[in-house]
């Protein structure tokens, strides 16, 4: 009988080692898009068992989607791209991780190998399709210095026109090219472009690039107390936001 | 002392001149600078116009189609480098927008042209008169330039001094360069009018014809504020419900509220039915507590519950603590693209913050999915030999043409990035290729 009881106590060492592991993903489902420490570990796994090449950097992209798939395919699992209880259990047994580590080199914005050969960088963030980080701050900087005063919409309103005119054909085809377009925006003109931009311009921006546009495909706004040029009052108008009038 | 300060003020004033004058200097040459720039994007205008006639002119006798197809290509770029020049100009004072009109409709018209095989579908006896058209009016620009460029260059003018004037707010007026801009505009104002480029050749990215009918009874500002409280998912007080302006593509209400807790929200709701163009709650939602994944579940519901039917996500980012997702409406096994909305959901509370919805309703039609001419093999077959396809599907896509086609969308990967491609399920061709992004590196 005693042989017996040794398999039950290695058995509970074993169950409870499994669970200390399993403990550190959450019991949240992981998919496509998300950033985090959910993510972290996933590629961390990924990459132990040769499936993941790229460097770990918190953002579930495609490189990461499609090393999850080729594992969920090799281990049996139906193949939907999703890290949830299944997956994740397989990936705990099939791979060690070590979070301290791990999370460390990350902040230190280190290349490293533990993971089996790729290097890892800094932290990354998503960004949504065709545009970089910067022209998202060079637009924040933009609505921050036309429309700092006006409601929220209002600001996803400027960013929008600028958007609209770079899809336009008669306006120049990138967001710097819109934006600096000489006499196109008086903060620009005035210098008011280069204030730093808060935490709302940025929030509007991004808004609007993920495809808010509260002006309804408007090319044009300007303040009615304030216009100058008589040409401007000539176009048909769409809607009026905080101080400004949106127009075509 | 006398002398003392004599000799002090003595010394004050050589450096003073010394300073003024370096200012002076520093200020001439950035002034140059500023000149030459403007005057070579004058000047380059030109160059292009004047190139832009003479390939059209060559265009126009050409049988060979060859020949032809380079030639369109080349006035394709060459309005989109006109373009950019004006755009360097300091004219935004001035409207100048007919003439950027008329090289937009060109590019429009030679890029159409020149991407498509003409061996199979040939200039047509309209577009040849469009193109003659075209001919002409780059010659009226091209004269009308060379004109200001002579008095330009005759009387020394200054691009610099039309930009002083422009930012002290008065209109320079006598000043040849913007006579002659003006003249110009008038003239690009009645090509414009003259039946030329019809809305056929320049379409809007998406027709409003789909959203003019929408069907339902007319709601009062009342019934939209509270239809849009439902949307809010907020307790809020009602700000402000705002009738659309005259230029708007179908009359709507702006309704505005204010949550308990000061957050601001807006809603653009169609007048007749009801319908949701877009909305946004600008909350910052605190430290996420649901999971991407969970919050595309519930945005799926909140369009159930809204009366999107049939949408499945496409695409989900999360920034910060917000899931920003696509769902796109999928008819049997194909799905249709030009039919797809934007949902935010905050990953704190799980609340929907937002949705754009205008094209969906621009695109929202009944469609009959026409039976694929390919199999899913022979469509694959048109790929890169070095892709491997990650995943497959049927969809709908509004082509380079604007028009809606029927392809095999492929997820596919080379090693180095991943690729979305969509070939045509009757001619197997590339309709599309989208590089698909990765996530950006953070600097911050």
């Amino acid at each position: 009988m005693k042989w017996k009881k040794q398999i039950a106590v290695l058995l509970t060492i074993t169950f409870l080692l499994a669970a200390k592991q399993a403990g550190a993903f959450s019991e949240q489902v992981v998919q496509r898009g998300a950033e985090g420490d959910d993510v972290i570990e996933l590629q961390s796994r990924l990459q132990y068992t040769g499936y993941y090449r790229d460097p770990i950097d918190g953002v579930f992209g495609w490189s990461t989607y499609w090393a999850l798939r080729n594992f969920q395919e090799s281990f049996g699992l139906p193949v939907d791209g999703l890290a949830g209880g299944a997956t994740k259990r397989k990936l705990e047994q099939a791979s060690k991780y070590d979070e301290a580590h791990v999370k460390s080199q990350i902040r230190k914005g280190k290349a490293f190998t533990y993971y089996g050969g790729a290097e890892t960088s800094a932290q990354s963030v998503n960004t949504p399709e065709g545009f970089s980080q910067n022209d998202i701050q060079l637009m924040a900087n933009a609505v921050y210095g036309e429309a700092r005063g006006e409601p929220y919409e209002g600001q996803v309103a400027v960013a929008a026109v600028i958007l609209n005119r770079v899809a336009s054909e008669t306006f120049p085809n990138t967001a710097s090219g819109v934006i600096f377009e000489p006499g196109a925006f008086t903060a620009v003109a005035d210098g008011q472009i280069w204030l730093t931009p808060n935490e709302t311009a940025k929030k509007a921006v991004l808004d609007a690039v993920n495809g808010w546009d509260p002006t309804g495909e408007a090319l044009y706004y300007f303040n009615p107390d304030t216009a100058t040029s008589k040409w401007i009052w000539s176009r048909p108008q769409i809607k009026k936001i905080g101080q400004h009038i949106f127009c075509e | 002392m006398r002398r003392f300060i004599t000799a002090a003020m003595a010394v004050l004033l050589v450096v003073t001149a010394i300073w003024g004058l370096t200012q002076y200097r520093q200020k001439q040459v950035l002034m140059m600078e500023a000149e030459s720039g403007y005057q070579q994007a004058f000047h380059e205008l030109v160059y292009q116009v004047d190139v832009i006639h003479d390939r059209t002119g060559e265009a126009l006798a050409m049988n060979s189609k060859a020949n032809l197809t380079p030639a369109l290509t080349d006035v394709w770029r060459l309005t989109s480098e006109a373009h950019n020049a004006i755009s360097r100009l300091p004219l935004g004072f001035m409207p100048f927008s007919k003439t950027e009109e008329f090289l937009g409709a060109s590019g429009d018209f030679t890029y159409k042209t020149a991407v498509r095989d003409l061996d199979t579908e040939p200039l047509s006896e309209k577009e040849y008169e469009q193109l003659e058209s075209l001919y002409k009016q780059a010659a009226d620009i091209q004269k009308d330039l060379r004109s200001v460029q002579m008095s330009v260059l005759d009387q020394n003018l200054r691009w610099t001094d039309v930009a002083q004037a422009a930012a002290s707010g008065d209109e320079p007026k006598d000043n040849t360069v913007i006579d002659g801009f003006n003249q110009i505009e008038k003239k690009a104002s009645e090509f414009s009018e003259a039946d030329i480029f019809q809305a056929s050749q320049v379409e809007k990215s998406v027709s409003d014809d789909a959203l003019k009918k929408l069907k339902g009874p007319v709601i009062t500002k009342k019934e939209a504020a509270e239809r849009a409280k439902e949307y809010f998912q907020i307790d809020a007080e009602v700000t402000s419900v705002e009738s659309s302006l005259k230029g708007a593509s179908i009359p709507f209400y702006n309704v505005a509220v204010v949550g308990q807790n000061g957050e601001e929200a807006s809603m653009d709701i169609t007048k007749k039915g009801g319908y949701p163009l877009t909305f946004t709650v600008n909350r910052t939602p605190g430290k996420g507590r649901i999971s991407l994944f969970d919050a595309s579940e519930k945005a799926s519901a909140f369009l159930k519950k809204h009366g999107f039917e049939d949408m499945v996500v496409t695409n989900s980012a999360q920034y910060d603590h917000t899931g920003v997702f696509t769902f796109t409406k999928k008819v049997k096994d194909t799905l249709v693209y030009p039919e797809s909305v934007t949902v935010k959901t905050a990953l704190d509370t799980g609340g929907i913050t937002g949705l754009e919805a205008q094209n969906y309703w621009k695109n929202k039609k009944d469609r009959d999915i026409p039976e694929p001419g390919l199999t899913e093999a022979e469509a694959k077959k048109e790929l890169h030999p070095k892709l491997t396809v990650m995943e497959s599907t049927k969809a709908i896509v509004t082509n380079d043409e604007m028009k809606d086609v029927l392809c095999y969308e492929f997820l596919a990967e080379n090693g180095t990035a991943s690729y979305r491609i969509f070939i045509n399920a009757d001619s197997g061709k590339e309709e599309r290729i989208d590089k698909l992004t990765e996530a950006e590196a953070s600097y911050g």
